[in-house]
């Protein structure tokens, strides 16, 4: 029922490629990278039961090998943006944390890149002021022209309830 | 011919399960029978009647014992019986003659015919010290022993060793202590335990362990081995065994790392001597010499890094003994004469003194001790514990339990906060001790002054001696019973039992995609239908089977709410001695089982709602008297298990909640505008509101208002509701309603929609074909249903959780009539009924919140999530919604 999509990076056992390398994928049009260690696994997409009445963001419950977790709809979460639901499209499970304990979910992404090394000189704090996207997720930003990716905090995909609300009051003025 | 008195010393210092022992002793007796017989009565008592009889079922039971028809634990029983008779036959002294002429060697004392005993003990008393001399070089030598050289182990037989002797080592740490205790049992167990050992690592090739055990069994042969020597060897065994872990994730590479850095030459080697041991003396717990006193503050003692993981489990361990604690002591109070209940008391003072001994916490040890000694006098009927005693055990324990608590390991040193509690208690009980009663020496807060203390006995040197033969005739049996027990309970992480269940619910769906495969149907193929059916048949009964595995292994998670229903009791206790009231605490159905996390959580709201009802709801003694009611009053906690959801009652017998002023109290803080007309429920549940408070004054107990807000916070986090009933003058009773998670749930598949949902069966009172006009809208999209002249509230699930779906007619529809657990009843318009299953209830996970309504989720055969509605939250929701709407159009 869950099958996992080989990323072009990650033939080597997954022990080595800690530390500084990211998981970037798409998702609303934006590059996205997370630490490949709070990467748990890669599913590829699949219809999640729709839970009602919840925020927005929440695409459904997934069950994976017996556990139910939540997926969001990165996209929206992020910025608001549609999702765009294409063959590539990925489940990410990622391993987060709040209040030191585990939370694991899964985010729904466009298409998964694969994993890059990052110079963590490279990156820099997502520039004050920035409207358009939460920038509770967002950790940094690093690439190039035309290649610009955004670093997200995996914690953060998945915050407290409260300041939740305020990410989506400064969302909505925009 | 025999010594009387060196018979009875041989059958008290020794439990005879050694044959040795029960040969000498029928030795002794056959001789002495015969001397009786040729009536050489000139230096031997005269047995007639019952004590012949007696000494004949002793001559019996001993037979038995060296023929192995009986086992030791059994004639354990009798054995305790006939030894307290024996004193009743004892001798006058013995005819000095005889001893002259029977003498040999040093050993004046002994006679020729006992000579196998004499030779024993002078044995022993010979080998006493060499032995000690060789335990502690036997520790030490060892400890320099083997720096680091790393071993290749056979990796097959490492493994092997490590799964069949898994935990063991563990368990010697307790034996050892019930050795410390008397308990020879015990000891014989460790013997083989580190014989088989000894065996097995020899196999692995390991000389240098090989040998260090070989010298504790060396020392075990002597019998002379300290319970302090005993459990520095259990700890270098615990380390050997990490060793061997650590060996085995390395495929067999063997260091002997910290064996080799092992530190046992610490043991200074007077330390040897200071303990009880099993020796010849009858050892028993003697009164402390002088007593000593704990100094107020931080106390500190040196704890090597390794040895600080075992005070965590001391502290888990503790914390479970002290949970026993209160409720032990609180059956003492309601019978003094339980002995079961002493006998755990005594356990629990036991086993932290032993440990925090070992942990180097004197504190803590001194305590505890001081403690145990108490108990131990009541033990053996020195003392009726009154209540004075059972406020001093509760409040001293209540002490130790924060010392414990508190202890914590920081840069080799362990710590423990001494207050001036603790000194008090200690003081106190010293003073009990030595025989003063009890009530003038404890402050006056402390204690129930209506009591007396009831010291029996106040000599000290009698008192000693009965506490040493009720110890000694006592405690081996309760002792190995207590083991016994413990040993068929297991401890098992909670991560690895949701392994368990996730494992468990995936092969429940891969088994119900088998049942359901479609060549099992197919029957117009061509299928020898013998065939189909015989494996119909084989999958039939690997079904059974499953059920059989999820239904034990859901009940894993189960445990019974009766450690709750103990602290709930003890609570009442205390509150109503504040507040001066008589209080009495009814249980009902604490054997009820509930979730283990339900246990925690439903600790705070629970204390809250006992507090308000001592504090607010049961009145002063004298005004109950002139309500006409008893003076006692009375707190009932029901637990109880009905469509499918855990209940708890809270229930009073107070003056109950006053509508007026309540409502005064609302409209004085806004809560509720002037001249509102509220239903008595509404009335009752503003107490639930933030900051709501009728008390007139803010006590240490309530009155802020905060209370019944923790409670309603924590009752709804877990799912639940609260409701409130009362009757001015009469009482109050609170009911909590909470589902069951993570029980196995009957569901009830619905179609919603485009989703399928389940409805716990439970919840669910029937269902109905709507006929036309039997559903009414009323207003904008409210929906009402006539169920047999009643109208029902409809809610229509598709449009309730927003679900996709053409609107289904009410004619081709269900409505499934539900009941929330406060009497409730709403129908649910679903669009088909597609079935009952049973379900694993899995929580959504904390990564969002999870939207009211929705209990949690389960996998279906498909694979997929489907939600699990609770039906009781849904109708709760929805009419808290529209009581908010009415506030807010007022």
């Amino acid at each position: 029922m869950t099958s996992t999509v080989t990323t072009p990076l990650a033939g080597k056992p997954a022990a080595r490629m800690r530390g500084n390398k990211a998981l970037f994928f798409r998702s609303g049009g934006h590059t996205c990278g997370v630490p490949i260690a709070k990467v748990l696994r890669i599913l590829k997409y699949q219809e999640v039961t729709p839970l009602p009445n919840a925020t927005d963001y929440v695409m459904g419950m997934l069950n994976l090998q017996g556990r139910i977790l939540p997926v969001l709809d990165l996209a929206r979460r992020l910025a608001k943006r549609d999702f765009n639901l294409n063959d590539n499209a990925c489940i990410v499970i990622l391993q987060a944390e709040r209040d030191g304990k585990p939370l694991a979910f899964g985010v729904a992404v466009e298409e998964v890149i694969g994993v890059v090394d990052i110079q963590t000189d490279t990156i820099q704090p997502p520039p004050p002021g920035l409207d358009g996207i939460d920038l509770t997720l967002v950790k940094g930003i690093t690439g190039e022209a035309r290649d610009m990716r955004l670093m997200l905090d995996a914690d953060g995909i998945c915050m407290p309830k409260d300041s939740e609300k305020i990410a989506a009051a400064s969302v909505a003025r925009n | 011919m025999m010594l009387w008195e060196d018979l009875i010393r041989l059958l008290k210092s020794e439990a005879p399960s050694h044959h040795a022992a029960v040969q000498a002793c029928l030795d002794a007796i056959s001789k002495w029978r015969d001397s009786n017989g040729k009536a050489e009565v000139a230096t031997t008592p005269h047995l007639e009647g019952e004590s012949l009889t007696r000494l004949q079922r002793l001559e019996d039971l001993l037979q038995a014992l060296a023929t192995g028809e009986s086992q030791w634990p059994d004639a354990e029983a009798k054995w305790n019986k006939l030894l307290a008779l024996l004193p009743a036959v004892k001798t006058p002294e013995q005819d000095e003659t005889v001893r002259g002429e029977t003498a040999q060697g040093e050993d004046t004392s002994k006679p020729a015919t006992t000579k196998p005993l004499a030779a024993q003990r002078r044995e022993r008393k010979r080998s006493k010290t060499q032995a000690r001399h060789k335990a502690v070089a036997a520790t030490v030598s060892s400890g320099s022993a083997s720096q680091g050289q790393p071993k290749q182990l056979d990796y097959t037989l490492l493994v092997l060793f490590l799964e069949s002797h898994f935990g063991e080592i563990d368990r010697l740490d307790g034996l050892a202590l019930e050795y410390e205790k008397g308990n020879a049992a015990a000891f014989d167990e460790i013997r083989r335990k580190v014989h088989t050992f000894k065996g097995e690592l020899g196999l692995l090739g390991l000389v240098e362990e090989t040998e260090f055990l070989h010298r504790i069994e060396d020392a075990f042969e002597k019998k002379q081995i300290e319970t302090d020597d005993l459990l520095h060897a259990i700890k270098r065994l615990h380390r050997i065994w990490q060793d061997l872990v650590t060996a085995s994730t390395r495929s067999g590479l063997y260091v002997g790392e910290t064996v080799g850095k092992s530190k046992v030459e610490t043991i200074p080697s007077g330390a040897v001597i200071s303990k009880t041991s099993i020796s010849v003396e009858t050892a028993k717990p003697a009164p402390p010499k002088s007593s000593p006193k704990l100094a107020i503050g931080r106390f500190t003692a040196p704890m090597r890094e390794d040895e600080s993981s075992f005070l965590n489990d001391f502290k888990t361990e503790a914390a479970e003994h002290f949970q026993s604690l209160s409720g032990h002591i609180l059956e003492i109070e309601n019978d003094p004469h339980n002995e079961e209940a002493i006998n755990g008391v005594f356990r629990v003072y036991h086993s932290i003194k032993g440990v925090a001994g070992f942990l180097n916490l004197k504190p803590v040890q001194t305590l505890s001790h001081a403690l145990e000694n108490l108990v131990a006098k009541a033990r053996s009927h020195l003392l009726v514990l009154g209540p004075p005693e059972i406020t001093l055990l509760l409040a001293a324990g209540d002490c130790l339990k924060d010392m414990v608590s508190q202890a914590s390991y920081a840069d080799g040193q362990v710590a423990v906060e001494v207050d001036a509690k603790a000194q008090k208690y200690l003081e106190t009980l010293h003073a009990l001790e030595a025989g003063e009663s009890l009530a003038k020496d404890l402050p006056a807060s402390d204690i129930a002054q209506t009591a007396q203390a009831k010291p029996i006995q106040e000599n000290p040197k009698s008192s000693e001696l009965a506490l040493a033969e009720s110890a000694g005739t006592n405690t081996p049996e309760r002792e190995t019973k207590a083991s016994a027990a413990t040993e068929d309970s297991l401890r098992v992480s909670a991560k690895k039992l949701d392994q368990l269940f996730d494992a468990l619910g995936e092969i429940v769906i891969a088994q119900s995609i088998i049942a359901g495969d479609p060549v099992l149907q197919a029957t117009h193929r061509n299928i020898d239908r013998k065939e189909l059916l015989a494996l119909k048949q084989k999958i039939q009964a690997s079904q059974t089977i499953l059920n059989q595995v999820q239904r034990v292994t859901l009940s894993l998670r189960m445990v019974s709410i009766k450690p709750l229903f103990v602290k709930m009791a003890r609570l009442t206790r205390d509150v109503s001695q504040k507040t001066g009231k008589l209080v009495d605490f009814a249980k009902e159905g604490d054997e009820t089982e509930i979730d283990k996390s339900f246990v925690e959580k439903l600790g705070d709201p629970l204390v809250h709602m006992i507090r308000n009802s001592v504090d607010h709801g049961i009145e002063m003694p004298e005004a109950r008297k002139l309500a006409g009611k008893p003076e006692r009053g009375t707190i009932t906690l029901r637990a109880y298990h009905r469509s499918g959801r855990l209940y708890l009652e809270l229930e009073d017998d107070g003056k109950g909640l006053d509508p007026d002023v309540i409502l005064r109290k609302a409209v004085e803080k806004g809560l509720v505008r002037e001249g509102a007309r509220l239903e008595r429920d509404e009335i009752n549940r503003l107490i639930l509101e933030p900051g709501f408070s009728t008390a007139q004054q803010v006590t240490d107990l309530s009155g802020r208002g905060v209370g019944m807000d923790v409670v309603k916070q924590a009752i709804e986090g877990l799912g639940g509701t609260l409701g409130i009933h009362s009757e001015k003058g009469k009482g109050t009773r609170f009911t909590l309603s909470l589902p069951l998670t993570l029980a196995i749930v009957n569901g009830m598949l619905v179609q919603a929609g485009s989703q399928t949902v389940i409805l716990p069966t439970l919840s669910i009172v029937e269902c109905a074909n709507p006929k036309p006009g039997q559903a009414q809208e009323v207003g904008d999209g409210g929906w009402v249903f006539e169920l047999r002249g009643e109208w029902l509230r409809l809610i229509r699930l598709t449009s309730a959780l927003h679900l996709d779906g053409e609107e289904t007619p009410f004619e081709n529809g269900i409505a499934v009539i539900v009941e929330n657990g406060l009497g409730q009843r709403v129908a649910l318009f679903v669009d088909a009924l597609l079935g009952g299953q049973q379900v694993v209830v899995k929580p959504l996970g904390d990564a969002i919140e999870v939207p009211d309504g929705v209990q949690g989720g389960a996998v279906g055969s498909d694979g997929k999530v489907r939600l699990i509605l609770d039906p009781a939250l849904l109708v709760a929701k929805a009419g808290h919604k529209s009581l908010k709407q009415e506030t807010v159009a007022r």
